[in-house]
């Protein structure tokens, strides 16, 4: 659900929409993945919608997932930079960086 | 040496050598159970207590692994529950480096620590208990923070090093050394619900990919502990791998890493 916030914990994701500042062409549609905690209060898998070339960085803000807990991030099972753009039907997949021994 | 192979084969009994064989001939010819189990396993002899490894290890790679050297950086979550299964399948020298003591936020899931072992060195301790379970172990115990400054010293020798480290930092200095000194690395790290087990063979970088060029002390584990179970968990994961590493069986994760969801259990595997 494009923009949706979870009932749950509704500070955790938030709508991006044009009026946020980003124009663009047109929308494209991504699938957005989340994985260990960073499901928590926000969702497993989901489509959503951006503006196009929106870069994962705007994503992961989205998401109000910081940089910090940012462990590998992965668009098409590929690994990828935070300013990496997307395209249209890319497949996000997000993890937080687990580091205890 | 020949009187020691005699007598180790009068007292073999279904093709193995009974612990209590095995320590009255070390008694008697005034030589360490490692020399005798090492005598045994050269004439195909096993020792009983690795029947139960029998037949997914045979004789010929129990004697690999006796003569293998294993090095484990960390001795806390996931350390204290890698040394003990490598004691008990059967490593024959183990290094195990850790700086720290025993605190008592370490009982609710650390193997090696008791009430009675707060403040004791966390390596005397994994020392200890290795003693206590196989004798036959070799362990070299150093009281030392693992750097690059001081890695290639205290890994000499190793042929597999395992990491039980407890952050990012120290992790990517310990996966430098490793690639200098051309060691294959097996990695684990937890956080709460969660852990994941990498392989990194030398010139792979899989922890520089992994964790990125910058330093980042601590995960998500800062917030979400460690309980008991994912420690033993993701160590279990590490010690196959080192068998596996050590023996050339199976298919290591190499530039795979394998994540574990306990809470909603699943695995996921990503390329490194």
């Amino acid at each position: 659900m494009p923009g949706a916030t979870n009932p749950c914990c509704p500070g955790r994701t938030r709508t991006f929409s044009l009026e946020n500042g980003l124009t663009g062409a047109g929308m494209m549609n991504i699938t957005v993945k989340l994985f260990a905690n960073f499901r928590i209060g926000r969702f497993k898998e989901a489509q959503r919608n951006y503006p196009d070339n929106t870069p994962c960085r705007l994503v992961l803000q989205e998401l109000y997932i910081t940089e910090e807990e940012l462990g590998v991030l992965m668009v098409n099972s590929r690994h990828a930079d935070p300013d990496q753009e997307l395209k249209d039907g890319d497949i996000v997949s997000i993890f937080p960086l687990v580091g205890g021994g | 040496m020949s009187e020691i192979r005699a007598s180790v084969e009068r007292c073999v009994s279904d093709g193995m050598l009974s612990w209590s064989d095995q320590l009255t001939t070390a008694r008697q010819y005034g030589v360490s159970v490692a020399y005798i189990e090492a005598v045994a396993l050269e004439r195909g002899i096993l020792p009983a207590r690795y029947q139960r490894n029998r037949n997914m290890l045979n004789c010929r790679d129990q004697l690999a692994l006796f003569s293998s050297h294993v090095a484990v950086v960390g001795c806390g979550g996931l350390g204290g529950y890698i040394i003990e299964e490598l004691a008990r399948i059967g490593i024959g020298h183990l290094t195990v480096i850790d700086p720290d003591i025993f605190e008592e936020h370490n009982l609710n899931r650390q193997i090696l620590s008791t009430p009675a072992d707060l403040g004791h060195d966390k390596v005397a301790v994994a020392a200890r208990r290795v003693a206590e379970i196989n004798p036959a172990v070799t362990v070299t115990p150093i009281v030392k923070a693992l750097s690059r400054n001081n890695g290639c010293g205290l890994l000499a020798g190793a042929q597999v090093v395992v990491d039980g480290l407890d952050n990012i930092d120290t992790r990517l200095e310990l996966s430098e050394v490793c690639d200098l000194l051309e060691l294959p690395l097996v990695h684990g790290a937890i956080a709460g619900w969660y852990g994941h087990v990498t392989s990194q063979m030398p010139g792979d970088k899989s922890l520089q990919t992994l964790y990125g060029q910058r330093q980042r002390p601590k995960g998500v584990e800062g917030s979400l502990g460690n309980p008991s179970f994912t420690p033993s968990l993701i160590a279990s994961v590490q010690v196959a791998e080192v068998i596996k590493i050590l023996l050339n069986h199976g298919e290591p994760l190499r530039h795979r890493l394998f994540t574990i969801d306990l809470l909603d259990m699943e695995c996921i595997e990503t390329p490194l």
